[in-house]
């Protein structure tokens, strides 16, 4: 199965990425650094490694799935009114900074999720 | 966020995400290869007896790879921008894909749509109907463009552009293989 770009590998091997981005991401907010480009990063590194084929639609997922993974770490390591409420209100705690390292972790994640590194080649098409 | 800055990205999104699906359609007739492997089924279908309930595994696998990769994108888009409209705006449009097409399978039975006598649509600039739609169904090469399901008017820009835009189809790039096709 191949849909949107993800064969199970793939799928696996980016939420992988982004839950060990998530837990850098949200060991470094306890310490008061801001790095959401690492979820981006790691999960977009771990979606290009395991797929064979490039996808402009795999890009657009793992993208969001990075966003929302550091988006969540965010709020986890920094609670203010429970995990719904926060992520509802996730926009009012972003200054024109962290906004832009969101924004980066959307370009780095979709700009490597987008790439296919596997060492093995892709299968032929059916006719 | 002020109701009045949802409802207008809930529409902003609704608009812009039916233009990209009507661009989408009319590249998806313009490529031999895409319309072959996919698209051509979905016409073959309207075009004989009802074979299923009512969408099949290419039009359930189309919608809904649509929707989820919109959802995706505007969820994020959301997100960081506060205004949930965006997303509601994804959420509708599936469910209008869905309730437009299966509200055309209503009329659809043992005889096929084009066998239904349907008179054409007029060339027109107001909101797309599942009877405006459903002739694309079942004559997709007609020359009224009516890819669009919600607003005419983009049917009627791209056939105004056709001329021009056709160039930039995959069919269009390699001129050869359209001619080939044509015959």
């Amino acid at each position: 199965v191949n849909w949107l770009g993800l064969d199970l590998l793939a799928l696996l091997a980016s939420l992988f990425g982004a839950l060990v981005g998530a837990v850098a991401h949200f060991e470094a907010c306890r310490r008061g650094i801001h790095l959401p480009p690492i979820v981006g990063v790691l999960a977009g590194l771990l979606a290009a490694f395991a797929s064979r084929e490039r996808s402009g639609l795999r890009a657009l997922l793992v993208a969001s799935l990075s966003a929302w993974a550091a988006a969540i770490a965010e709020v986890l390591a920094e609670p203010r009114g429970g995990l719904v409420a926060d992520l509802v209100r996730f926009s009012d705690r972003l200054t024109p900074l962290s906004w832009l390292s969101f924004l980066g972790c959307i370009l780095f994640a979709g700009a490597l999720a987008s790439r296919a590194w596997s060492p093995f080649s892709a299968p032929a098409k059916s006719a | 966020m002020s109701l009045l800055s949802t409802v207008a990205a809930t529409a902003v999104f609704f608009f812009a995400a039916d233009l990209v699906y009507t661009l989408d359609h009319y590249f998806v007739h313009h490529d031999r290869e895409r319309y072959r492997v996919g698209h051509s089924r979905h016409h073959r279908r309207y075009n004989a007896a009802k074979n299923a309930v009512q969408l099949d595994e290419y039009e359930l696998s189309t919608y809904g790879s649509a929707a989820i990769q919109s959802i995706a994108g505007m969820s994020t888009l959301s997100l960081l921008t506060g205004n949930w409209g965006f997303v509601l705006g994804a959420v509708l449009k599936f469910v209008h894909s869905l309730v437009f097409h299966c509200y055309q399978h209503g009329w659809w039975s043992h005889v096929p749509v084009r066998k239904q006598g349907r008179a054409a649509p007029r060339r027109g600039w107001g909101l797309a109907t599942a009877h405006y739609h459903a002739h694309h169904h079942a004559h997709p090469d007609d020359a009224i463009f009516t890819y669009s399901e919600s607003w005419q008017g983009f049917d009627r820009i791209l056939e105004w552009a056709h001329p021009w835009l056709v160039r930039f189809t995959k069919d269009g790039r390699a001129p050869a293989t359209s001619m080939a096709r044509s015959q």
